[in-house]
C-alpha cells in the first residue's frame, strides 16, 4: 500500500483512499494510530468544504450561463417575430403598391412579380417566377436584355440604373405597353439583383395625347377665328409695301422716260426692301394660320435665333434699333417645332421693336438676346430678349398676355398670347421679368431633347 | 371771306399717311410726274404745317396712327378748308368709305393703285381745287363791289334784281323816276354789269339776295 507515502491530493482520490482504509480489516484499522485517523478525518473534512465550494461556484456559473442562454432564446424568438412581421409587411407592401414590382437575379431570371405587375401584364406570379424578364420586352429591346446585365455587371455602366425613364413593355397578349421604370440594384449574400418598379404609363399617355389635341385644336380654332380678325389687318399690312413697291417701280419708269437716271437706284433700292418685307408679312401669316401638324425634332436654339433675327433685319434698320446676340455655344439641342418657336420669337422680337419705335429717335434702341442653360427638375435652355424700349408699368404685366389687349392702333394683341401658349405646349415658360430695370425682358424655356433612345 | 386774289402757285400734292415707305413712294412718283409733292407722317403734322391758301390737293390715308383719315377731314371741314381730299384705302374698307363720302370726300382710291389712275385722280382734284378757287375768287371780287354801293343803291339792286319796273321801283321808294333811273346807271356801272341778267347771276353766285 502506497497511500501513506503518496497523499492524495483531489477529493476523489482522497475519497477512495478513506474507503480503501474503512474496507481494511479491523486488525489492520487497528493498527492505525489515532492521530491517524484523526488527520484522516480532518483531511476528509477539508476536502468536503472545499469540494462543496467548488461545487456551489460551479453551479453558480451554470445558472448564470443559463440565463444567458435564455435570454439569447428569448432575443431569436424576438428578432423572428420582427422578422416576420417585417415580411408579412414587405408582402404586403409588395402586392398591394400600385407599381408594379419585379426582382430578377443576374441572369434575368424573376423572383418577384407582384400583383401590379400582373395587372400591368396579364401574367400569373406562378407564370413568370424563374422566366426571364425578357419576357417582359418588346422585341428589339428583350434580346438585348441580357447583354445588357452583362455589360453592367462587367463595366458598371448603366442607362437605367438610379434614373428612371419611359420604356415599353410587352403584355401577355403581346401588345405594348408605355411604362415609367425604376430600377435600383441590391446584393443577396454574394448574389447581385435588380428590382424593377414599373408604372403603366397607358392612361396618362391617353391624357397627355388629348390635351395636346384639344391644345392642337384649340389653337387652330383660334388661328382659324383670329383669320377673319386678321385679314383685315394682314391685308393692310401687306398692303403698305405692295402700295409701296408700285409706287416706287412706277416713278422709275417715269424716271427713266425723262432720263433722270441718278434717283432710279435709291429708287429700286427702296422697291427691292419692301418686296422683302412683303414677303417676310406673308411667311408669317402662313406659319401661323396653316393647320400643321407640329413636327417635333431636336433642333438648335441658337441656329433658330440666327434665322429669326435674319428675317428681322431689315426692320431692325429701319427703326435704327441695334441687334446684339450672347448666345452661349455650345448648348443641347431642344426638341421644339422650330417654325413655332420662330414664331415665337418674331413675335418677341417685333413688339421690341415696336416699343422701341415709340421713344425718341437719339434714344439708344438696343435688343439683346440671350441663350442659356438652367438647372430646373431637368436642364433647360433659357432664352431672353431684353429691350431699351419704355417696358411695361406693373399694371399691364396682368394683361399683356391676354388675348386682344393691345395698345397699337394696328396690333391685335395675339402675339404674345399666341407665343405663351406655343413654348406652353412645348412643356416651357414664357413670362415677363416685372424688375427689369429698364426697357422690357422677355424670357422663356424650353426642356432640352432627350437624347439617348429608348429601352433597355 | 379773306380770299383776295386767284392764287398763282403751283398747285401742292400733299400726302399724309403714317407708313413712311407709302410716303416716300408716292412722293417720288408724284415728282416724277412734274408736280411739287410733300409728305406728312400724322394729321397733325400737316394741320400744323398746312396754309389753306396754298393750292393743292390732299391724298389722305384713311387709317392711321393716332388721328385718323377721317378725324383730319371732319377737322378740316370744321375749319372751312375745302381742299380737295383723295382717301387712300386698304381694300375692304367699305364701311369707312361711305362715313368718308358722306363727309363730302371727293374721291377714294384703293391700295395698291397704278400710276396712271392715282395721277388722274390727281389731276381731276387739282383742277377742281383750281375752280373753286377761283370761284371764291369771283365771288370776292363781286361782295367787294357791292361793298362799294350806297344804301339807297343797294335798295335799288335788291328791287332791280326782283324785277321791278323803275316805275314801281319810284313808287316804292317814294323817289323821283329819274332818280331811280340814275341809280339804276351807278348800280350797273359799280358792280361791273353788262346786263340785267349778269346783274342777277352776281347777286345769286354770291348769294346777296
Ligand atoms: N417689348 C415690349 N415693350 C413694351 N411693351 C410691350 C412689349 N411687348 C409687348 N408689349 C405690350 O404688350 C401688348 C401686347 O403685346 P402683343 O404682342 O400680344 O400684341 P400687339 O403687339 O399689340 O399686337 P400683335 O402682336 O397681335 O400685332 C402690346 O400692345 C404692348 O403694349
Ligand atoms: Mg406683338
Amino acid at each position: 500500500m502506497t497511500q501513506d507515502k503518496s497523499k492524495p491530493t483531489q477529493p476523489e482520490d482522497l475519497l477512495r483512499h478513506a474507503e480503501a482504509l474503512l474496507r481494511q480489516s479491523p486488525t489492520d484499522l487497528a493498527r492505525l494510530s489515532v492521530e491517524d485517523v484523526q488527520s484522516l478525518i480532518d483531511e476528509l473534512r477539508a476536502d468536503r468544504l472545499k469540494l462543496e465550494q467548488r461545487i456551489e461556484a460551479q453551479a453558480d456559473e451554470l445558472s448564470s450561463t443559463n440565463r444567458k442562454l435564455n435570454e439569447a432564446i428569448d432575443q431569436i424568438h424576438r428578432v423572428k417575430q420582427a422578422l416576420s412581421i417585417r415580411e408579412k409587411k414587405l408582402d404586403a407592401i409588395v402586392d398591394s403598391a400600385v407599381d408594379g414590382i419585379i426582382t430578377i437575379d443576374e441572369n434575368g431570371q424573376i423572383n418577384t412579380f407582384n400583383a401590379a405587375s400582373e395587372k400591368i401584364f396579364g401574367y400569373s406570379e406562378e407564370e413568370m417566377l424563374g422566366r426571364n424578364v425578357s419576357l417582359l420586352m418588346p422585341p428589339p429591346h428583350r434580346d438585348r436584355h441580357n447583354g445588357c446585365i452583362n455589360r453592367y455587371l462587367k463595366t458598371g455602366k448603366s442607362t437605367i440604373i438610379g434614373v428612371g425613364r419611359e420604356v415599353e413593355g410587352r403584355r401577355k397578349d403581346g401588345s405594348v405597353v408605355p411604362l415609367q421604370l425604376s430600377v435600383t440594384e441590391f446584393t443577396i449574400g454574394r448574389d447581385r439583383c435588380f428590382a424593377g418598379i414599373v408604372r403603366d404609363l397607358t392612361e396618362q399617355k391617353r391624357n397627355e395625347r388629348e390635351k395636346r389635341a384639344r391644345l392642337d385644336e384649340l389653337s387652330h380654332v383660334s388661328r382659324l377665328c383670329l383669320v377673319g380678325e386678321m385679314a383685315s389687318g394682314l391685308a393692310h399690312e401687306l398692303n403698305q409695301p405692295l402700295t409701296a413697291i408700285a409706287s416706287y417701280l412706277q416713278a422709275c419708269q417715269r424716271l427713266i422716260d425723262a432720263g433722270s437716271l441718278e434717283k432710279l437706284k435709291p429708287a429700286l433700292n427702296s422697291a427691292e426692301r419692301q418686296a422683302l418685307l412683303a414677303g417676310e408679312i406673308i411667311r408669317r401669316m402662313r406659319a401661323f394660320v396653316s393647320k400643321r401638324r407640329t413636327t417635333m425634332a431636336p433642333t438648335n436654339i441658337n441656329a433658330l435665333i440666327q434665322e429669326a433675327v435674319g428675317l428681322c433685319e431689315a426692320n431692325c434698320r429701319q427703326n435704327s434699333v441695334r441687334l446684339e446676340l450672347k448666345l452661349a455655344e455650345p448648348l443641347p439641342d431642344v426638341c421644339v417645332d422650330s417654325v413655332q418657336i420662330e414664331q415665337v420669337l418674331l413675335n418677341l422680337i417685333r413688339n421690341s421693336i415696336e416699343a422701341m419705335a415709340e421713344m425718341p429717335t437719339d434714344a439708344n434702341r438696343r435688343l439683346l438676346i440671350e441663350t442659356g442653360s438652367c438647372e430646373g427638375s431637368r436642364v433647360q435652355i433659357q432664352v431672353t430678349l431684353k429691350d431699351s424700349g419704355p417696358g411695361l408699368a406693373g399694371d399691364q404685366i396682368d394683361h399683356i398676355f391676354k388675348p386682344f389687349h393691345t395698345t397699337k392702333p394696328k396690333g391685335m394683341g395675339m402675339g404674345l398670347s399666341i407665343s405663351r401658349s406655343i413654348i406652353e405646349t412645348h412643356n416651357g415658360r414664357l413670362w415677363v421679368d416685372p424688375d427689369a430695370p429698364d426697357g422690357a425682358a422677355f424670357h422663356f424655356t424650353l426642356p432640352i431633347a432627350d437624347g439617348s433612345d429608348n429601352g433597355e | 371771306m379773306a380770299r383776295t386774289t386767284v392764287n398763282e402757285q403751283k398747285p401742292t400734292v400733299f400726302i399724309v399717311d403714317d407708313e413712311c415707305a407709302v410716303r416716300d413712294a408716292l412722293g417720288l412718283l408724284i415728282e416724277s410726274a412734274g408736280l411739287p409733292a410733300e409728305g406728312f407722317k400724322s394729321a397733325c403734322a400737316f394741320l400744323e404745317a398746312y396754309d389753306p391758301d396754298r393750292p393743292g390737293c390732299l391724298l389722305l390715308d384713311v387709317r392711321m396712327k393716332g388721328m385718323s383719315g377721317l378725324d383730319l377731314q371732319e377737322t378740316l371741314r370744321k375749319k372751312n378748308v375745302a381742299i380737295p381730299i383723295i382717301f387712300i384705302t386698304g381694300h375692304g374698307d367699305v364701311a369707312i368709305s361711305v362715313r368718308a363720302f358722306r363727309g363730302g370726300a371727293v374721291d377714294f382710291i384703293e391700295k395698291p393703285f397704278d400710276d396712271h389712275t392715282i395721277l388722274n385722280r390727281i389731276e381731276e382734284a387739282l383742277a377742281r381745287d383750281a375752280q373753286s378757287r377761283e370761284k371764291h375768287a369771283a365771288i370776292d371780287q363781286i361782295l367787294r363791289r357791292y361793298e362799294r354801293l350806297t344804301p339807297r343803291e343797294r335798295e335799288v339792286m335788291k328791287l332791280v334784281i326782283g324785277s321791278r319796273s323803275n316805275k314801281q321801283i319810284a313808287k316804292i321808294l317814294g323817289i323821283s323816276h329819274r332818280t331811280v333811273d340814275a341809280h339804276r346807271a351807278r348800280v350797273m356801272e359799280k358792280m361791273g354789269a353788262d346786263s340785267l341778267a349778269d346783274l342777277i347771276a352776281m347777286a345769286l353766285e354770291s348769294e346777296i339776295v
